[in-house]
């Protein structure tokens, strides 16, 4: 698993670390006010186009650049149904307590299971380097995080059986 | 190649947003990202050891985040221009309480009219000595860049309201009035230079091109000498619109030395470009990362610094030749691994790594984050480069460039090897 990850996650290294040159820049419609280019896209002159990574079918990674903001999506693979229920607890936790981290967006682009926006505050305030440790370290963690929660399951749903026919069995 | 001695560091210890020298390279006045002051530091050389820097003003009237400094070496005035659309022209003030010069007293008074408000002369002292003098900027939207002409007697203020403003001292008025450059540009203008002959400006914007423009305000300023603007033009036209295909966003513009009257700009597509004649040409293609300034040096060096933090130098023979990337000084800045610890996440849960990280990045963060590594260059953007004249270089320390950035750093490079 985690072979096949490296590439991937390198891969958005680069995209991400191209990416993120990014600096203060305000609203051209409303004066004194600092918007987020890539969220309010009113001006298709601010943005660049946006770049896709991905490790398979249904894994991927959406990274749209602007002038002052970059807004990353991760789609993640969902192999079976238990999968995709534990995903999706999962990331409606962490989006739930966005506040807490930030570049984490409360609702995930169509088409998507979690994205960030990071603008050029958050770059300011964490620096480059560890946005990008973050984003990958990100995507490791989700992937760990989602096989063992679904070996937790299986074992347990496998324990609860045994423990539920030997007492069948008298 | 020679390489070049390490820079001189000093570290302010907050973002730096825009930075300017005075005319000795004496003294600087510096904004910074955390606060909408600007902020005048003295250079205190001893005669051995590094450079400090001592605050002896502290310049406030803004009220968003500043975004452009200049200071004219001449006329001794700072001109700030800031997100809340205003500029303002800050003039030392005698210690007898009158201004430097009759223009600038002038133009207190017609401030103070203008709804300028505290322009008086209690509000010079409160500020460390220096006058403030409100600019009626006539924009809409956020200012983005300020420059003084080589003349000094006006100033051009780019704006994301998608002008640029020429300003002057109006005599009759008294105040520092603008004229507007309007219509021109498809989106914000985030760099301005003037052309030696303080007539024609040149424009960066992130409508991906180049301008030149006639910025010769009749009635105010002397005739522009002959020759210089095309027959029959008039303030404001336009005179080249010019890319190289492909442009990015327009980050940096300068005038080479030298008698060659090319401009040098960077674009967001890593490239820095020249425009002489009509004509805009790729000179470097650059590997890395976009420059977002770019300052000459001399006819034959030009340096360029961007996201990476690190300090490029380009040189040529002579004036016809091309430019040629000759080194990279500092580089691998970003290489902190400041995030190492995240990245080797074992069994601690995405919410504990998160949450490490917010708590981790609320000391720190861009500022810190370069600090002490084995690293010469800025470890963030670099937002200010300044090349110091040839008649100023000689004293200590010897320096011909300053480069500031995000990261809080002040460096001063030596750039004997090249010139």
């Amino acid at each position: 698993m985690a072979l096949s990850l490296r590439p991937y996650t390198s891969q958005i290294r680069a995209e991400l670390d191209k990416s993120l040159c990014i600096q203060p820049f305000p609203c051209q419609h409303i004066e004194r006010h600092t918007k987020p280019e890539v969220e309010v896209r009113d001006n298709p002159e601010l943005l660049l186009p946006a770049v896709t990574v991905k490790r398979s079918e249904r894994e991927g990674c959406l990274i749209e650049p602007s002038v002052n903001s970059v807004r990353v999506s991760l789609r993640v693979g969902q192999m079976d149904m238990l999968e995709e229920e534990l995903v999706k607890m999962y990331l409606r936790f962490l989006m739930q307590r966005a506040e807490v981290l930030e570049v984490l967006r409360r609702v995930p682009v169509e088409g998507y299971d979690v994205s960030f926006l990071i603008t050029d505050q958050h770059l300011l305030k964490y620096g480059r380097q560890r946005l990008l440790d973050f984003v990958v370290a990100f995507i490791e963690e989700l992937d760990q995080e989602i096989s063992s929660m679904k070996l937790a399951v299986n074992s347990r749903g496998r324990a609860v059986a045994t423990e539920f026919l030997r007492a069948m069995a008298f | 190649m020679a390489s070049a001695p390490l820079p001189v560091v000093t570290r302010t210890g907050s973002p730096i947003q825009a930075i300017a020298f005075n005319g000795d390279c004496s003294s600087i006045a510096v904004s910074h990202s955390d606060s909408n002051d600007v902020h005048v530091y003295q250079l205190s050389a001893g005669a051995t050891g590094p450079p400090s820097w001592t605050k002896v003003a502290s310049l406030d009237g803004h009220h968003m985040l500043v975004s452009g400094l200049d200071w004219s070496p001449r006329g001794d005035q700072i001109l700030s221009c800031s997100h809340d659309r205003n500029a303002f022209v800050w003039t030392r003030a005698r210690p007898d309480g009158a201004l430097t010069s009759g223009r600038a007293a002038a133009a207190a008074a017609g401030s103070g009219a203008g709804g300028g408000g505290g322009a008086g002369a209690g509000a010079g002292a409160g500020a460390g000595g220096w006058e403030k003098q409100m600019v009626i900027t006539r924009l809409t939207k956020g200012a983005l860049c300020v420059k003084w002409s080589p003349s000094e007697a006006k100033f051009a203020i780019g704006s994301a309201a998608k002008v640029v403003s020429v300003g002057y001292f109006d005599p009759e008025a008294k105040w520092w009035a603008c004229r507007v450059i309007r219509k021109a540009h498809e989106s914000s203008v985030v760099a301005v230079a003037w052309h030696p002959n303080s007539v024609i400006l040149a424009t960066g914007s992130t409508d991906r091109r180049v301008r030149l423009f006639n910025a010769y305000v009749a009635g105010y300023e002397p005739e522009a000498p002959a020759g210089t603007l095309p027959p029959g033009s008039a303030f404001g036209e336009c005179i080249l619109e010019v890319a190289h295909p492909e442009c990015g966003w327009v980050h940096a513009l300068s005038w080479s030395h030298g008698g060659d009257q090319a401009l040098l700009y960077a674009s967001h597509d890593s490239v820095l470009g020249t425009v002489r004649g009509p004509q805009a040409t790729v000179a470097v293609s650059l590997p890395g990362l976009p420059l977002k300034q770019l300052a000459s040096v001399s006819e034959r060096v030009a340096v360029g610094a961007g996201w990476e933090g690190a300090l490029l130098v380009f040189t040529r023979r002579s004036a016809q030749d091309a430019w040629q990337l000759t080194a990279t000084l500092g580089g691998g800045g970003g290489g902190s691994g400041s995030g190492g610890s995240a990245a080797a996440g074992g069994t601690a849960s995405t919410v504990k790594q998160l949450a490490a990280m917010h708590l981790g990045g609320a000391g720190g963060g861009a500022a810190g984050s370069g600090g002490g590594g084995g690293t010469a260059g800025h470890s963030a953007l670099v937002t200010g480069l300044h090349a110091r004249g040839a008649a100023t270089a000689a004293g200590r320390p010897r320096w011909h460039v300053a480069s500031a950035g995000l990261d809080g750093a002040i460096l001063l490079w030596d750039l004997s090897p090249f010139l």
